[in-house]
């Protein structure tokens, strides 16, 4: 078990980095301290990892997730919280760490094994099963330094994978060796997990993460974001991936296009900042609410959805229907490139317990609608028009722009447009309108 | 409970000084040999410069000179390759957790291996010039014991240093050599005027080399102040050591 109590690191970051003696009595001399500025790495972390779960760490570089995997490791001392953890913990956090290439590899395996905590004993034990796993057979008995680089790398793997511990923490190291290596480590990390061992591991590979482990947190500049399954995190980490694409997009843009984009930029920023003011106040006033999800946007701003509008049968802009009615989302496109088959689409979401379920959602592609290409400054409307067969309650609106390949969204706002459904009728009852229709046959 | 996690790391540390001693002559024709050439051909110098050139009035030199300078050297050896110990470590301090001060350590130790051994070959020797071991012999393992923590104080001290001052390399080389012509390693104490003497004393390495000497050439047991300042000394070191040590150990990760 590991627990991780209100966290926090600090770096500190010397400004001149001189260390001669000449200088340091001068300064001292001068009563001038060295200049550092505090670089928090790790802000707040609180986390319990139980026995046998599996965890990964995700966020770019720099987000702290090594930072926080060398605290679990003891290598540094956290300078806020405290961290508790129970059984023997093996870190791997870089390969053959010590590994001397004068020694051989049989001689290495002891060394490496005590530096990750294990005795002569329990490494006689292993003895066997990592040269078998190493694929390295005779040269165990050679120096280090006549090994090729692979099979050193496959020596370290190898120890990393016998050893026995409790919780094994591992950053990063698992991108390494090929293919067929590859898999086995993953086979053997399968058998550590279903040995109910605590694995904490650092990743990028995504699909490892997707596979391999049953919950994710979410870093960035030292927070933590999210906290869940996976999937879910992993979805986040792309939304704010594509986010930040989108910053530096826009700086790209900026730098290209210097007499269109800026104004724009500088309008949809202020518009953002102005919807963001709004949404805040609303934050404030529905208090009583907390389950009001917020409104979130991101993308590329390649092409931009300037407006959703709600209309119901009459054409009247709304946002109370009556279930059963018809209802039109019109999403109002601006495109800021020469843009070619991009897809629209929407989704209608609610509050189900605490997660934000989406109940329906189609886009232009599905639909088999191509849009075409489109020029720089143009505009766009693209309506959806559909009948409401849902139950009372509160919706949220999501709309999307996405690229024709679906790989990136030039716009996607989150929970852009709230409307309420009321039931009149008592035609039917439940999640949703199946339009039944009744027959009746009498027999005989 | 920190001192005490040490133990844990038994093995560890046995790892790391056959690592070092392992590799400390590897691809060298010699190998181990030159633990024992060295110190052979430095008396010979030693012996040409002080005995035959310099005519100093000590009884058989040799041996007088060998029984101080083994220890000297080991205090020495100890100093300038446990000084980079953590400093230079930076890769396995970033990399994996275990108590910090195993890397000064098993440097000592590997020392004291190569010191033992000379040691060893001393004993012959000491008998080819006629001076066989007596009783106070027994005395020896502790006053290595004492010596060996006196060394770890200063090298905890040092290395921990060095972290942040890498001048402390260039300047230990010169305090290196003050310190052993104020010991009385190629010389009789009785050199010394009667005024410095007191100052001269409080030379820790004085007391060491002393009780070495009484030890091997006089047959007999260092007198009981000696014990004392050799304990008082090897306590002092430890202070010193631990201190700066304890004071870094936790942002050692983050400075190296």
């Amino acid at each position: 078990m590991i627990e991780i109590i209100h966290v926090s690191k600090k770096f500190k970051i010397w400004e001149d980095r001189s260390r001669d003696l000449k200088e340091t009595t001068i300064n001292f001399l001068r009563g001038k301290k060295r200049s550092f500025r505090e670089l928090w790495a790790l802000r707040d972390i609180d986390v319990e990892i139980k026995k046998g779960e599996t965890v990964a760490f995700i966020g770019e570089n720099g987000s702290g997730k090594s930072t926080l995997l060398k605290l679990l490791s003891g290598i540094y001392t956290p300078d806020e919280g405290e961290i508790a953890t129970q059984g023997k913990i093996s870190t791997l956090l870089e390969l053959g760490v010590g590994f001397h290439p004068d020694l051989t590899g049989e001689e290495n395996i002891f060394l490496n094994g005590s530096m990750l905590g294990f005795n002569q004993k329990e490494m006689k034990k292993k003895f066997e099963e990592i040269v078998n796993f190493s694929e390295i057979g005779d040269f165990i008995y050679s120096p280090i330094r006549t090994y090729s680089s692979g099979m050193a790398m496959r020596l370290a793997f190898s120890i990393a994978m016998c050893v026995d511990p409790d919780i094994l923490l591992i950053d990063e190291v698992l991108a390494v060796g090929d293919e067929a290596f590859q898999k086995k480590c993953l086979k053997r990390l399968e058998g550590f997990k279903m040995a109910k061992k605590t694995i904490v591991i650092v990743s990028h590979a995504l699909e490892m993460v997707r596979e391999f482990c049953e919950r994710a947190i979410l870093l960035f500049e030292g927070r933590l974001i999210i906290d869940g399954s996976p999937e879910v995190v992993i979805d986040k980490y792309h939304a704010m991936l594509s986010t930040k694409e989108r910053t530096s997009d826009l700086e790209r843009i900026v730098e290209a296009e210097k007499v269109y984009v800026p104004i724009m930029n500088e309008k949809s920023v202020l518009e953002e900042k102005e919807e963001k003011k709004v949404e805040k106040e609303k934050e404030k006033i529905e208090e009583f609410f907390p389950q009001e999800p917020k409104y979130e946007r991101y993308g590329t701003f390649e092409a931009e959805i300037v407006e959703v509008v709600l209309r119901n049968e009459k054409e009247e802009e709304t946002n109370t229907f009556t279930s059963a009615e018809g209802m039109s989302i019109c999403l109002k496109i601006r495109f800021h490139r020469d843009l070619e088959g991009p897809i629209v689409g929407f989704y209608i979401r609610e509050y189900k317990g605490d997660r934000l379920l989406n109940i329906y959602g189609t886009n232009t592609r599905w639909k088999n609608i191509e849009l075409g290409s489109f020029e720089r400054g143009e505009e766009i409307e693209v309506k959806f028009l559909q009948r409401l067969s849902l139950p009372e309650g509160i919706y949220y609106t999501l709309a999307a722009i996405a690229d024709a390949e679906e790989t990136k969204f030039y716009d996607w706002q989150e929970n852009v447009k709230t409307f309420i459904v009321k039931k009149e009728d008592s035609l039917w009852t439940g999640m949703i309108d199946l339009n039944s229709q009744v027959l009746i046959n009498r027999c005989c | 409970m920190k001192f005490i996690e040490i133990f844990n790391y038994g093995d560890l540390i046995k790892n790391l000084v056959s690592r070092d001693f392992k590799t400390r002559y590897k691809r060298s024709y010699l190998g181990i040999l030159w633990s024992l050439l060295n110190p052979l051909l430095t008396i010979i110098v030693y012996t040409l410069a002080f005995d035959y050139i310099l005519k100093i009035r000590v009884r058989n030199f040799p041996m007088f000179f060998m029984c101080a300078y083994l220890p000297w050297s080991y205090l020495s050896a100890s100093l300038s390759t446990s000084l980079t110990s953590l400093s230079n470590s930076g890769y396995l301090i970033k990399a994996v957790y275990f108590p910090r001060e195993i890397l000064p350590l098993s440097i000592i130790l590997s020392s004291l291996l190569h010191f033992l051994i000379t040691f060893i070959f001393a004993f012959p020797i000491l008998m080819i010039f006629g001076y066989f071991p007596q009783w106070s012999v027994l005395s020896l393992p502790g006053i290595i014991l004492l010596q060996s923590l006196f060394i770890f104080g200063l090298c905890l001290f040092l290395s921990s240093i060095h972290v942040f001052f890498r001048d402390i390399q260039y300047i230990l080389d010169v305090i290196l050599t003050i310190w052993f012509w104020l010991t009385p390693v190629v010389y009789p104490i009785s050199l010394i005027p009667d005024q410095f003497l007191f100052f001269y004393n409080l030379n820790p390495m004085t007391i060491f080399v002393t009780a070495y000497r009484e030890v091997l050439l006089n047959g007999a047991l260092p007198v009981p102040q000696y014990w004392i300042a050799i304990l008082i000394a090897t306590s002092a070191s430890l202070l010193l050591g631990y201190f700066p040590f304890l004071k870094i150990r936790k942002r050692l990760a983050e400075e190296i």
